[in-house]
């Protein structure tokens, strides 16, 4: 009996339990803060009481990094900004591991509840629509000196749009940048290009041969560990940089316009389904049914990809310079100097020219702006502005002067080649010294001076050319090159186009959401092509667009050249 | 509850008197009642933004001054190119998840039960129902390192299988697999219980009646245990559109997304994922109906079969 009752009681409890279960719906828990009624007008009036020349005492601001990893604020470069302007930061960042921003972002507005100032990558849209953002023209103007130095004539392009002139955020890219490294289209190893006598691939055919030709003679590495031809990482958003938009600029030589393509009439067109990458896509079919292509390419994590190329096992990568440079940290740091990569002006036919080193202009609608929770936007702004400063982005960029650099006789700025070495292998540079540590800051762009000359970056075309490892000297060398970037069609050899990069602009929601869905249809399809026999691939390439122009792919098409249209600006 | 007991005892009325005699047991359901008001029907007022435009613009607005757009935000639902094939997915995957688990369930609890090695039992039964413990979390990495495309499964068949990349329902097995394997002690408990209730005198007389062992299972154990088991798959059929939207998003990856989007997580995704909060309310209120819906058939087949109904 008693055990009858113990049972009783248990599954009671447990009925109870799913009950409960059962009442919960998804729906419930929305409805929270309806009754707010917070203006973002209101806010941003309400800083001026503060308005002291040089207010100095300390303050914290909360600032969401969605770029960032590294949240510390206790490195030199750090407690020196906050000498200067009193002000410390309370960095956080995405809490997903492949550093999304979107839950996050997502998260704050439907609490209603920002950091002071964020820096939301593709997510300021919706803060901006949730009015969380505040217009900083006015504040610009009364207290941003440095800014407007900074920006000079690219201010138009920070305006939101044609509807909306204000000024919302500025941008994490940097102004008047000098492209002095590239990292092409796609990459190799130094080692394999070596074997090949140097001559560089310039067609998909070439880049393929070097690379089986290298596999052929080297199946091992020194570890005993098996290469491999090529790897991706595409199980995250990193599908873009990996999977995505080396199939523009090899098949379609265009610049990264995101997931776009535009004509020369502006026409703007979705790029995974043109004939050309239909054509790379089937060349990554057959690398992968051949084994050249990582079998685990397409559920492997971008951390498992960041250690695989960091091991020096990976042949070649199809990967933009700021994913893969992490690795080449750690590759110079364990001495396989001759496993790092050169980027390559690989295009899928001889007639077509790459593209990497056209420059669009300040890449605009990603930066740091400043939110409505803010109570003291006076404050921000100032910080912001400081940064702007020739002292801030010498600060930001040089680190702490007689430490990180020193001052030669004519007052230039040098690094001794002990700060240069780590700085180029020591993975946790930026964190320790703070240099360059806060993505989302404005910045300076690489190769650029301030007016009395001073470089604002320790990278200038000398320094890039000083700092080449061995492997690249010697490859230099060997061309007949003085940079690396010479083997690439030159800036000057292009029109100078009236947008800046696609990818960067903000859409407005309803354009946003016809990309996702064609995103959501193209990435699974892709890998699904890509996976696929060669004899399966027609039909899977097939059912892929079909998909996609059953999904609203003329009519993503057509709002997104009547967007790019209202952002087109002259060009002499 | 206590007056939905009261109206089960056959023939009785809900009397002035009984009310009375029964007057503490109901002042001391009122805190739950309340409690149920609060937490459970109040926040439905927030259903509302299903029938409203709700996107980041028109959030922070008091919910009169939004925009009342009928039912646009469900047939923009309805019209998704993933609700179909999500609708498939939650019922697809729960149906087979109630299936295989309460299959693998009582099959345990049987061994278990017919287990004369007691301290064996013991810790076998505590083994099993240790990974209900473990977050999804762990699970679903662990998992992961074990079915990705060269994982261990795949190299100890030597080849790519593509369990976790190929676009299909391929995954669901995956899935099932797994939730399977980590609920199954736990499920086991209940079932373990009501056997241990099952009269013993039944036992002895079919041994006197020379039943084999298989006999007393089929004939004595398992419908001893079915009011039981009916009871449970009521209510997990119930529960058959709320499935485990952590669990999904978990063992899931882009390239399969198409065939483990369940209800939820959609909810999730185009409500919060897009900011476009209107068209996620109403996609969690659409599971709700058809939540409270399949309840109610399986609470009738339940009368049906001639168990006691539970509403």
């Amino acid at each position: 009996m008693k055990r009858k009752v113990v049972s009783l009681m248990l599954v009671s409890a447990m009925v109870a339990g799913m009950l409960a279960g059962c009442g919960s719906d998804s729906g419930s828990s929305k409805g929270g803060s309806s009754t707010e009624t917070g203006s973002a007008a209101e806010a941003s009036s309400s800083g001026e009481t503060a308005d002291d020349a040089d207010d100095k005492s300390p303050i914290t601001f909360e600032y969401f990094n969605a770029d960032g990893k590294n949240g510390n604020w206790d490195n030199p470069v750090a407690k020196a900004i906050t000498e200067a302007t009193g002000v410390t930061l309370d960095v956080s960042y995405p809490v997903a591991s492949q550093g999304d921003e979107k839950e996050d972002v997502a998260l704050m507005i439907a609490n209603d509840e920002y950091p002071d100032m964020i820096y939301a990558k593709g997510s300021a849209t919706d803060l901006y629509q949730a009015g969380a953002l505040i217009d900083m023209t006015d504040l610009i103007e009364k207290y941003g000196p440095n800014i407007k130095k900074m920006y000079g004539a690219e201010m138009e392009k920070l305006k939101w749009s044609q509807d909306d002139p204000g000024i919302y955020q500025l941008s994490y890219a940097g102004v008047n940048q000098k492209t002095l490294t590239t990292g092409g289209s796609c990459q190799i190893q130094w080692a394999a290009l070596k074997e090949n006598d140097y001559k560089y691939p310039k067609t998909l055919d070439e880049y393929e041969k070097m690379i089986k030709s290298y596999l052929a003679a080297h199946p091992k590495t020194e570890d005993g560990l098996d290469m491999i031809g090529i790897t991706m990482s595409a199980s995250d958003w990193h599908w873009m940089i990996t999977l995505g938009n080396p199939a523009g600029l090899i098949a379609d030589a265009s610049p990264d316009n995101g997931q776009w393509i535009i004509d020369d009439e502006y026409n703007v067109h979705y790029k995974h389904v043109t004939d050309e990458e239909k054509e790379y896509f089937k060349w990554l079919c057959r690398m992968y049914n051949e084994g050249i292509l990582d079998p685990n390419f397409a559920t492997q994590t971008d951390d498992d990809y960041i250690a695989k190329v960091a091991s020096g096992r990976v042949v070649a990568i199809t990967d933009a310079e700021w994913h893969y440079s992490q690795c080449e940290a750690t590759l110079v740091a364990d001495g396989k100097v001759d496993q790092t990569y050169v980027g390559l002006p690989v295009t899928l036919r001889e007639d077509q020219v790459e593209k990497a080193l056209l420059y669009q202009g300040t890449t605009v609608g990603w930066g740091i702006g400043i939110t409505k929770s803010c109570e003291d936007p006076v404050r921000a702004i100032k910080f912001l502005d400081y940064l702007c400063s020739d002292e801030g982005q010498i600060l930001y960029h040089w680190g702490i002067e007689g430490e990180n650099y020193f001052l030669d006789d004519n007052g230039q700025p040098y690094r001794t080649d002990e700060e240069v070495a780590k700085a180029q292998s020591d993975p946790d540079y930026a964190k320790n010294t703070g240099i360059d540590n806060y993505t989302g800051f404005p910045i300076y762009g690489t190769g650029s001076y301030s007016e009395d000359g001073f470089p604002y970056t320790p990278t200038t075309k000398e320094s890039v050319i000083a700092n080449y490892n061995t492997a690249e000297k010697e490859g230099c060398e060997a061309m007949g090159f003085e940079m690396l970037t010479d083997m690439f069609a030159q800036p000057e050899e292009f029109d100078l186009l009236p947008y800046s990069a696609l990818w960067a602009y903000q859409q407005p929601q309803e354009l946003a959401e016809k990309q996702t869905i064609l995103d959501e249809i193209a990435w699974p399809g892709l890998v699904k092509c890509v996976t696929g026999t060669e004899d399966e691939f027609d039909g899977n390439w097939k059912s892929m667009v079909q998909e996609l122009t059953d999904n609203g792919l003329a009519d993503a098409e057509e709002a997104m050249t009547e967007f790019l249209a209202t952002k087109l600006v002259d060009v002499e | 509850m206590a007056k939905e007991k009261m109206k089960k005892k056959k023939g009785q009325k809900i009397a002035p008197a009984i009310l009375w005699k029964q007057r503490w047991l109901l002042v001391m359901s009122v805190p739950f009642v309340i409690w149920l008001i609060i937490f459970k029907y109040i926040p439905l007022w927030g259903w509302t933004m299903a029938f409203q435009e709700v996107k980041p613009a028109t959030f922070a607005l008091p919910i009169w001054e939004r925009t009342w757009v009928g039912f646009k935000n469900f047939t923009d639902a309805f019209k998704d190119r993933l609700f179909t094939q999500t609708l498939i997915n939650t019922l697809g995957v729960s149906f087979l998840d109630i299936a295989v688990g309460t299959i693998a369930a009582i099959a345990f609890a049987v061994l278990l039960n017919e287990m004369f090695f007691m301290k064996f039992k013991k810790v076998t039964q505590t083994i099993s129902y240790l990974p209900h413990f473990v977050s999804w979390v762990i699970i679903a990495s662990i998992a992961k390192n074990i079915f990705n495309d060269g994982g261990v499964v795949d190299s100890i068949f030597g080849k790519n299988l593509h369990l976790m990349s190929s676009n299909s329902p391929l995954i669901w097995v995956t899935i099932i697999l797994i939730n399977c394997w980590k609920e199954v002690g736990w499920n086991a408990i209940i079932y373990l219980s009501a056997m241990a209730g099952i009269d013993p005198g039944l036992y002895e007389a079919a041994d006197m009646d020379g039943a084999s062992r298989l006999q007393k299972i089929w004939h004595i154990t398992l419908p001893g245990i079915r009011p039981t088991i009916i009871v449970l798959l009521i209510m997990s059929i119930g529960g058959a559109l709320n499935v485990g939207m952590e669990r999904q998003m978990l063992l899931s990856n882009p390239l399969v997304e198409d065939h483990t989007m369940v209800l939820s997580w959609f909810s999730y995704k185009r409500g919060i994922g897009n900011s476009n909060y209107g068209l996620g309310t109403a996609i969690g209120v659409f599971q709700s109906a058809v939540s409270v819906t399949l309840l109610l058939i399986a609470n009738k087949i339940a009368g049906l079969v001639g168990e006691d109904k539970l509403m």
